[in-house]
């Protein structure tokens, strides 16, 4: 074989290889672009559950804690059409701000409950 | 009473209600236009709803994928990718704009179950317009429901917060009946918040019902060798 016939493929190769190259780099920024977006997009539309005003006001530092520990689903609807990165992101997102707003809505409940309580001469002691 | 449309009140706690069974199945195409600001997203493919609360969709554009909602489980697939993600809540999942389609299905939209109590009621030209108060538990945080129909056609709803600002505003066209339901072909979402407006429009098209759903549809599973991340919660 030549030199010019072995050297046939080595352009095309070359070629392949620098694509390759700088291609990789922007896919992966594309990715991280979408999960942080999804990330974004899903703390916005986490609104928490005012309902767990009542479970603080109900049962007290019990209910602060299950508020933390119980994570709200995220909407469907907000994942359709989207990438799997950006669901991912979403996901985290969304869980990760509702899980507070839930916890801050039940510690103000349980905060609301202290003071009427108080109020009320229930802390008082008698010697 | 007449039917009235349960839709919004559901978009806004975003709970999936059980359906009558009125119908069994149901297959549609869609497009879902979604506007806000400058921007603008469009999603096209296909549901299928299998009584009383599975929902598949296919989507086509802008990216293939599966998504499978049963109960309290979300399934997203993407066959190009050979992916999968799962994500279990606590409570069950919802689609908001496919109940819109829905909502005629269930006698009295299960609104009085749920605690909202009728307030009143007008009558303008053949529209029949009804006027709704949430429990008293939500008050605060919802206003009044309103809802108008004519000869059997939700025509619109409007929510409002407890102020009495307009949240958001449904519009329904181009019903077709099946049986004794009538299914908007056409729904138009707008919802006001603060200082920013945002308009969903979802086509339907080739809907059909009671018609057995396609083998693969009705057989969805993950393929095996596919990894499947996600969160259970």
């Amino acid at each position: 074989m030549t030199g010019i016939e072995s050297a046939g493929w080595r352009k095309p190769v070359a070629l392949l290889l620098i694509l390759v190259i700088f291609a990789t780099p922007l896919l992966a920024q594309q990715t991280t672009d979408e999960y942080l977006q999804g990330k974004l997009d899903g703390e916005r539309d986490a609104k928490g559950n005012p309902l767990w005003f009542l479970a603080g006001a109900g049962c007290g530092i019990i209910g602060a804690g299950a508020a933390y520990l119980i994570k709200p689903s995220p909407p469907a609807s907000a994942l359709i059409g989207k990438s799997a990165e950006y669901v991912l992101g979403y996901t985290e997102g969304y869980k990760n701000k509702a899980r507070n707003q839930n916890t801050t809505y039940a510690c103000a409940g349980w905060a609301a409950f202290v003071l009427i309580y108080a109020a009320a001469g229930g802390f008082e002691t008698t010697e | 009473m007449k039917k009235i449309s349960l839709l919004l009140f559901l978009l806004l706690l975003g709970e999936i209600e059980a359906y009558g069974q009125t119908v069994k199945t149901i297959s549609v195409e869609f497009i879902k236009t979604v506007r806000e600001g400058n921007s603008k997203e469009v999603v096209k493919g296909s549901i299928y709803y299998q009584a009383p609360d599975k929902i598949i969709l296919l989507i086509r554009e802008p990216i293939k994928q599966w998504m499978l909602l049963e109960g309290k489980l979300t399934t997203l697939y993407y066959p190009d990718e050979r992916r999968a993600i799962q994500i279990t809540g606590w409570s069950s999942t919802s689609l908001p704009f496919f109940q819109a389609f829905l909502g005629g299905m269930k006698e009295d939209y299960g609104l009085s179950e749920l605690g909202y109590k009728l307030e009143g009621n007008e009558i303008k030209g053949d529209t029949l317009v009804t006027h709704w108060n949430p429990p008293e538990k939500l008050k605060g945080r919802l206003g009044e429901i309103t809802l108008a129909v004519a000869a059997n056609e939700i025509i619109y709803v409007e929510s409002r917060d407890p102020g009495g600002q307009i949240t958001a505003k449904v519009q329904y066209s181009n019903h077709i009946q099946y049986g004794a339901v009538y299914f908007p072909l056409q729904i138009v979402t707008t919802r006001y918040s603060r200082g920013d407006t945002t308009s969903e429009r979802v086509v339907y098209g080739e809907p059909l019902f009671d018609k057995p759903l396609p083998p693969e549809i009705r057989n969805f599973k993950i393929p095996s060798g596919v990894k499947i991340e996600g969160t259970k919660w």
